[in-house]
């Protein structure tokens, strides 16, 4: 019985830490470098424009006033893209009512995922295409920004479908900045992003 | 106190047990982990409109059909079902574990049965 209650406030001081975890801004992740006046530069996303399902083009400006979580994939995909899209779409479907949110689902293989065909695959998510873009470009430059995500993305024969890639999913908040991340073949790191997209609502409003 | 504590464990350690134990296709789960989960989902539920749902696919439902779908594929935009190289035997237990893990009844499918749907397939 004695141990019984060391269990229980080691528990509750588990639960407190955690807690605890979760409170206040995110932070902003990737590195920071100091300028000589002493002013800090984060990690920053670059500026891009894409062409999204609806064959129009769309930037990051369009984004300011938003945060959103962005995620790399192609439709073909055999291996993990299946498993982080159904991730995406738990997100979705969390803030579905909430303006300030949006999704981006970058496609590494332009080839084949033409706008039609990307309007095609967001359709049959059944999913507002205002809300959650999915955007192709030239290959070599989305795989130089997908570094920017924290995401690996490049051509290789040997993986199944013929590219190699990451399957994070990253919080930026309206500045370009990277708040958060989970990984996105994981189903129980959901809540966590969730939670965080939360967070960074309530610091910006 | 101690009495409930040590009922709970019980009561826990008899869920998990009976809620792992029950699968008796412990060959069709691996051929299913490895070569389907990726897409249709470990659960079975596949991705909205793009996969089909094991648990609701009406060529699922039919065991003439699943097994031609999993041997030919199924070409479609914007995804397509890549076909699966597989034997009478391991095709037999993946058949019987997609039955038993993702619909309501269904009795255990014989290999003699999964080789003349093989046939019909051609």
């Amino acid at each position: 019985m004695k141990s019984c209650k060391w269990i229980n406030i080691l528990a509750l001081f588990v639960i407190l830490f955690s807690c605890k975890q979760e409170e206040g801004p995110l932070p902003i992740l990737g590195f920071e470098s100091k300028g000589e006046n002493g002013e800090v530069t984060y990690h920053t996303i670059r500026d891009w424009t894409y062409t999204n399902q609806d064959s129009v083009e769309v930037s990051n400006n369009d984004l300011k006033e938003n945060i959103y979580v962005a995620d790399f994939f192609f439709t073909s995909c055999p291996s993990i893209c299946p498993r982080v899209t159904k991730e995406m779409l738990r997100i979705y479907d969390a803030y579905k009512d909430e303006d300030r949110v949006k999704l981006v689902s970058f496609t590494i293989d332009p080839k084949r995922d033409t706008p039609s065909r990307l309007t095609r695959y967001a359709g049959n998510l059944n999913i507002d295409t205002k809300k959650w873009w999915f955007l192709t470009a030239d290959k070599d430059f989305t795989y130089e920004l997908a570094n920017d995500y924290f995401n690996v993305a490049m051509e290789d024969e040997q993986a199944p479908g013929g590219f190699d890639h990451s399957g994070k999913l990253i919080l930026v908040d309206q500045n370009g900045h990277v708040r958060s991340f989970s990984e996105g073949t994981d189903p129980e790191e959901t809540p966590k992003m969730i939670r965080d997209i939360k967070r960074l609502l309530s610091e910006t409003n | 106190m101690k009495q409930i504590s040590f009922g709970l464990l019980l009561f826990f350690i008899l869920a998990v047990s009976t809620g792992c134990g029950n699968n008796p296709y412990a060959k069709g789960e691996e051929i299913y982990v490895s070569r389907c989960a990726s897409c249709h989902m470990t659960d079975g539920s596949g991705l909205a409109g793009n996969i089909p749902s094991l648990k609701e696919s009406e060529v699922a439902a039919n065991n003439a059909n699943l097994v031609c779908v999993i041997l030919k594929g199924i070409k479609a935009e914007p995804l397509e079902m890549p076909a699966q190289e597989l034997e009478a035997i391991p095709l037999t237990n993946l058949v019987n574990y997609i039955n038993h893990q993702f619909k309501e009844k269904t009795s255990e499918v014989r290999l003699d049965s999964i080789k003349t749907w093989i046939k019909n397939c051609d």
